[in-house]
């Protein structure tokens, strides 16, 4: 059965996952400047070893993140593991070997996809080191934190697994 | 100038007896000025048509029919491209240059660019021309925008600019044999497979919707170009030499009704009629895509 | 006619997408980097991709003080009316710096050798010049110092054709691989309107779609054609007509080439003995992280090969289409 709207919300999360989206959209501007139109496609996170996911509007300066599966309005849509999204975002995996070897789905504007790995491949963003840049004193913590959550992954993900 | 209807080069593999009774019904009763001989997509099946092609250019000529003598659209090998050298070097009949091989043998006689050859722009048309090609023949993926603005610019150097108006649609050329890999066999040692299918072997999706067709290292498109209704307006722009690719049908009949159609006639439930079987498309004329049939 | 000088090693030329692979690309050890403005004016026309003007002169400038050089691809085909454009970029590419341009069109060719007759012209793989009399053509008529081959000969034919023409040859060794002869196949407009020759697309993104099946199997539709369905699991591919599945006299499945990716380091000593110039890497479109571990592998391999060691052949199928290579034209039985 359909959950409301706002229960989908992660309310929780999404002011920190907002504020690093911005922090990287500013300290990447060539990334706007690639998607050209496509800034303004809706893109859908689904992270499958997590039980949410985001859903990203870069001309907005938009994110949302939202429960595993929920249902929102969006353009295109690619799903994958944590560490796969993440390497493909920092251009660290090729998106087209990934889509061979069914690593990652895309569904929906598969141009839109598309534009927005073109772009980040070539921005070399650095996404944990930039998040954790967007939360000054509190980096050093997190930072630890995302050491830990890095060993303790596969447990993680097979905790929410379906 | 008048309208010419032409009758484009035979691309499938038909017999060596019924391609030249084919050519010797054309010369006696198609309406059309001018007819292009010659094999275009495999050098194999070359040798078992030159020893029927003088009876047949005779017999055309006779009619009073103009010949052009079509070349190969892949030139790959030492025999292929001596094959080319000496067609291209022949003074008796203009040669339709489907591989840019010939060009360079040509020495500025006059000429015919096939379909095969890239020519998209004034550019290189008139670069062309300069080197003797007086008719061009445009891709079939060529929009009417684009036509028109080629024929004009030929008008400026003296080339005229030729489209296919109906058959399948030339599509692609490999160094791969589609037909001998189908039937699990070399290309070297291919059995001419191919000339089970004298209108080539239709290729569907996986959920049967009909797509292409493959004619040896040919592939085509499923549908058959039409453009009866358009060659009026082509016309106004100044193109004026309309091709029809030859299937294996009734051609004699399809060249009576595009003739009757270049003077303003409507003959599209006539051609339907003519040919229950074949689905009709007009799609890169508009700029579309090339398999649509999208009315006027 | 005299024998050319070959060199010893051959040049790499390596694709580059965006800047960003550019710099990987010759910190791998990239001899030249090739790519294109962010226009139709190149065949790498995607969303996304390719270089700003701007971006191109940084390129270039980056590339040089380390030694390599870029060459600029404006290779597609020029529209009826709208030759100003590939012009221009013919123009740019030599102002920003260009070691040579890759041109396929004869329009452009005789601009490109009129303007700037200085300037190194190449003839792409998309002008589909296969044999000695057309390459021989392009040279006495363009100028045209190199000529890329495409991929539908095999060793013994590169073999004979070196000895036969006045230029450089540039072979593809690694990547994509167009079944079909390339600049001549329409496959592309003909379900999308759109094509390599006249927008530098072949499959435009915006005309696919991936549907995902509840069974775990995926489907891939070129506008209103469906072109391929993938099992649960089972690897992919472009989502190009030439390696798609479809019906044809009684049989299913790939009727033209499966999905698979050219991969040459196999054939590399004979490719060395050819007399050829240069081994050019395909996949402008891939990430970065394609470029960097191609390049290194090829570098690997023809310092292993200059020592005598065995080659590596294996490393880069992660990367491959379908999950499988070939060595395509370049062994006969391909055919």
């Amino acid at each position: 059965m359909a959950m409301k709207k706002d229960q989908q919300r992660l309310t929780f999360f999404e002011p920190v996952v907002r504020r690093v989206f911005r922090t990287i959209l500013d300290a990447h501007p060539e990334i706007t400047d690639r998607l050209g139109d496509y800034a303004a496609s809706r893109i859908r996170i689904d992270v499958r070893d997590a039980p949410f996911c985001m859903v990203l509007q870069v001309a907005k300066r938009e994110i949302g993140v939202y429960r595993r599966g929920a249902k929102v309005k969006s353009d295109a849509q690619i799903s994958g593991s944590f560490m796969t999204l993440l390497k493909l975002a920092e251009g660290g995996d090729d998106g087209d070997s990934l889509f061979f070897n069914r690593d990652i789905e895309i569904s929906g504007d598969t141009e839109a996809v598309v534009a927005l790995r073109n772009a980040l491949d070539d921005s070399d963003i650095d996404i944990i080191r930039e998040s954790l840049a967007a939360f000054g004193v509190l980096a050093l913590p997190l930072r630890i934190g995302y050491r830990v959550f890095q060993d303790m992954q596969p447990i993680v993900a097979g905790m929410f697994a379906p | 100038m008048e309208m010419k209807l032409t009758l484009g080069p035979v691309l499938f593999n038909w017999e060596p007896s019924s391609w030249r009774d084919f050519y010797f019904h054309v010369a006696d009763e198609a309406p059309v000025d001018i007819v292009y001989v010659g094999e275009v997509v495999c050098s194999k099946r070359q040798p078992f048509y030159n020893k029927v092609l003088p009876e047949v250019v005779e017999r055309l000529k006779k009619a009073g029919k103009e010949v052009v003598l079509s070349s190969l659209a892949m030139v790959m090998n030492k025999r292929e491209a001596k094959t080319m050298r000496e067609l291209a070097a022949n003074e008796d009949l203009p040669i339709e240059v489907n591989d840019v091989s010939a060009l360079a043998h040509i020495a500025k006689r006059d000429h015919v660019i096939g379909p095969y050859i890239n020519v998209y722009n004034e550019d290189t048309l008139q670069h062309l021309a300069a080197h003797g090609a007086r008719r061009v023949c445009l891709a079939p993926e060529i929009h009417f925008a684009s036509a028109k603005i080629l024929a004009e610019a030929g008008e400026a150097c003296n080339t005229n600019i030729e489209t296919q108006v109906f058959g399948r649609m030339p599509l692609a050329v490999s160094a791969r044999c589609y037909h001998a890999r189908l039937h699990k066999l070399t290309k070297d040692n291919c059995q001419f497979v191919c000339n089970r299918d004298p209108d080539g072997l239709p290729l569907n999706t996986l959920d049967n919707r009909s797509f292409l067709a493959i004619n040896g290292i040919q592939t085509m498109s499923d549908s058959y170009l039409d453009l009866s209704d358009k060659m009026g307006e082509m016309q106004a722009a100044g193109i004026r030499h309309f091709r029809l690719s030859p299937q294996d049908c009734d051609m004699v009949k399809v060249a009576c009704l595009y003739r009757r159609a270049g003077k303003g006639e409507n003959v599209a439930e006539k051609l339907k009629a003519l040919l229950p079987d074949a689905r009709f498309s007009n799609g890169y004329y508009g700029g579309g895509a090339g398999y649509q049939r999208l009315s006027a | 006619m005299t024998k050319k000088q070959h060199r010893k090693t051959p040049e790499l030329v390596c694709p580059a997408g965006t800047p960003s692979a550019l710099r990987v690309a010759v910190d791998a050890g990239a001899d030249v980097v090739y790519c294109g403005f962010r226009d139709e004016t190149n065949a790498r026309n995607f969303p996304g991709l390719n270089f700003s003007r701007k971006e191109m002169s940084e390129a270039t400038e980056y590339a040089h003080k380390k030694n390599a050089h870029v060459y600029v691809t404006v290779n597609t085909f020029p529209q009826a009316g709208k030759t100003d454009l590939w012009r221009k970029a013919v123009n740019d590419a030599v102002d920003c710096g260009a070691d040579a341009l890759i041109v396929a069109d004869m329009g452009i060719a005789a601009y490109a050798a009129k303007t700037h007759p200085k300037t190194r012209l190449h003839l792409s793989v998309q002008a589909s010049a296969s044999n000695p009399d057309a390459i021989k053509y392009y040279c006495d008529t363009f100028n045209v110092k190199r000529v890329v081959l495409p991929r539908v000969l095999s060793i013994p034919e590169i073999t004979a054709l070196n000895d036969e023409i006045p230029c450089e040859t540039e072979v593809f060794v690694f990547g994509g691989l167009c079944v079909m002869a390339e600049g001549r196949c329409l496959l592309s407009s003909y379900a999308t309107g759109k094509s390599p020759n006249m927008n530098g697309v072949c499959s435009p993104a915006g005309d696919v779609r991936y549907a995902q099946g509840k069974d775990g199997s995926m489907d891939s539709k070129l506008g209103v054609f469906t072109i391929n369905r993938f099992a649960e699991g089972e690897p992919t591919g472009y989502p190009t007509i030439c390696k798609g599945r479809f019906k044809c006299g009684g049989d299913t499945g790939y009727i033209f080439e499966e999905p698979t990716s050219l991969d040459a380091i196999s054939m590399m000593p004979e490719l060395l003995q050819s007399g050829v110039t240069a081994f050019k890497i395909e996949g402008r479109q891939r990430g970065k992280a394609y470029t960097e571990a191609v390049v290194k592998a090829f570098r690997k391999a023809l310092s292993d090969y200059a020592r005598g060691w065995p080659l590596k052949t294996d490393a880069l199928i992660a990367l491959a289409e379908g999950g499988q290579s070939t060595e395509g034209a370049y062994k006969k039985t391909w055919r």
